[in-house]
């Protein structure tokens, strides 16, 4: 719970100065590159503290790379 | 329109390459030897040491062809612009990865071994927040640090090998060659990724340096240096543990500290190694972050990286917590994954890009020489 209300107000802290800074400089692009991440970041974080399941990049990136690595495996033993 | 205004010189940049170099391997690299190569592991070191090398040809050629340019912007110079963004992306989210897992392993080391009860989560935002003020005040700051640390940890390291002297029995290291060459190559081949694989970050710092002519030779020397330093490392902590007890422990290094003894005096200053660590792996963190936000501005054409920074740091944050679950799966992707998808992204793709931007260049001949010097 409070992992949540912390991350909500960091985020929304650092979104309003940093936003400010962004609307008043006309920098619409590097706006909407911002909110995306920013808001991708929040919600996983939240998703994180509430305990749901993510898929796992890293167990993508083994099954992928694995059969590679059974087969040099294979060569140097 | 450049996004990084800051230049580094040569030295700054070979001791960046150092202190890269030894980052992580510091503690990780023992062990892995050890489990691969038993007591061959310094000799399979070396060995990927001198593989490295070739690594590093292909980016400094790579780097050569476009002094001017990032990794991001010349791949799309070269590949054209879907593919070339594409080449990036891969590119960026490997180096995201790296620097989850960075974090990730300075977290788990201060929770096991320093402040236990402390949750990890604390102490990843306290080190993400310093490298996070690092990366905001620009390359020139993050490399004139380098520059004042930098003789910390190699006096460090060598107080870790003098005060090591009365530890050190030959006979640990012996028989060499008991198994052949083939668990040596096995060795090497897990040591690839660790320091040499990853300086291909270093294609997106390399454009800041100023005295383009003398940036191959800094690349190859600081490289071979801080490889030294790790081989002389394993040596000796094969030398004074054994094979068997380094494969044993996950953080052989810190116990390499422990063992130190000297006339009841001088005893358990295994912080040093904490403290070499900490230094080095802050240096490969915020190199690391400070690609991926300038390479993630220069995909889509920012004015300011430094905007980026703050929503990166929540994402590292997250996924450090989310990649691994527990040290079992660290432990796999260390050993299984790591290699052949580093050679991917950091060593066939660099060479596919150097292949057609050499094809390239030569057939629009005089023309790209002109405009590669914009």
């Amino acid at each position: 719970m409070w992992g949540i209300a912390g991350i909500l107000f960091i985020g929304f802290a650092v979104s309003f100065f940093e936003g400010r800074r962004l609307v008043k400089q006309k920098y619409w692009k590097d706006l909407v590159v911002f909110s995306i991440l920013m808001s991708a970041g929040i919600t996983l974080n939240i998703l994180l503290n509430l305990n749901v399941e993510i898929p796992n990049p890293t167990a993508t990136i083994l099954k992928i790379f694995t059969p590679f690595h059974s087969v040099v495996d294979s060569i140097l033993s | 329109m450049m996004l990084e205004n800051g230049k580094i010189s040569i030295g700054d940049f070979r001791i960046m390459v150092i202190i890269f170099s030894i980052g992580s391997s510091v503690i990780l690299a023992p062990s892995i030897l050890a489990s691969t190569a038993k007591q061959d592991g310094w000799i399979a070191y070396f060995l990927s040491i001198l593989i490295g090398l070739g690594f590093l040809f292909v980016y400094n050629r790579l780097a050569s062809l476009y002094p001017d340019l990032s990794f991001v912007e010349y791949s799309q110079a070269i590949l054209g612009k879907w593919l070339g963004r594409l080449t990036s992306v891969l590119f960026l989210i490997y180096v995201f990865l790296v620097c989850n897992s960075l974090l990730r392993e300075i977290g788990e080391f201060i929770t096991i071994n320093v402040l236990v009860e402390t949750p990890i989560q604390i102490i990843m935002i306290m080190f993400l927040l310093a490298s996070l003020i690092g990366v905001h005040l620009g390359l020139e700051v993050i490399g004139r640090t380098a520059v004042i640390f930098f003789p910390w940890i190699i006096g460090l390291f060598t107080l870790l090998f003098v005060f090591l002297i009365p530890e050190y029995d030959l006979i640990n290291i012996q028989p060499v060659f008991e198994g052949g060459i083939k668990p040596i190559l096995k060795g090497s081949y897990h040591t690839l990724a660790m320091p040499f694989l990853e300086l291909a970050i270093f294609l997106m710092i390399l454009p800041a340096v100023i005295k383009k002519e003398k940036v191959n030779k800094a690349f190859y020397s600081g490289a071979i240096i801080g490889g030294l330093v790790i081989f002389l490392l394993v040596l000796f902590s094969f030398i004074s543990l054994g094979p068997d007890t380094t494969d044993r422990q996950v953080y052989s290094t810190y116990l390499l500290g422990k063992k130190i003894s000297i006339g009841d005096f001088i005893e358990r200053i295994e912080i040093i190694v904490a403290i070499i660590w900490f230094l080095s792996i802050y240096f490969k963190l915020t190199l690391c972050y400070y690609g991926l936000s300038l390479g993630l501005a220069q995909l889509f054409k920012l004015h300011h990286y430094q905007t980026l920074i703050f929503p990166l740091a929540i994402l590292i944050i997250s996924f450090s917590i989310l990649q691994y679950p527990n040290v079992v799966i660290f432990k796999q992707t260390l050993m299984k994954a790591l290699v052949p998808y580093s050679l991917f992204i950091c060593f066939i793709i660099p060479l596919l890009l150097l292949t057609v931007g050499k094809m390239k260049k030569q057939r629009d001949g005089s023309y790209a020489s002109s405009s590669a010097g914009e």
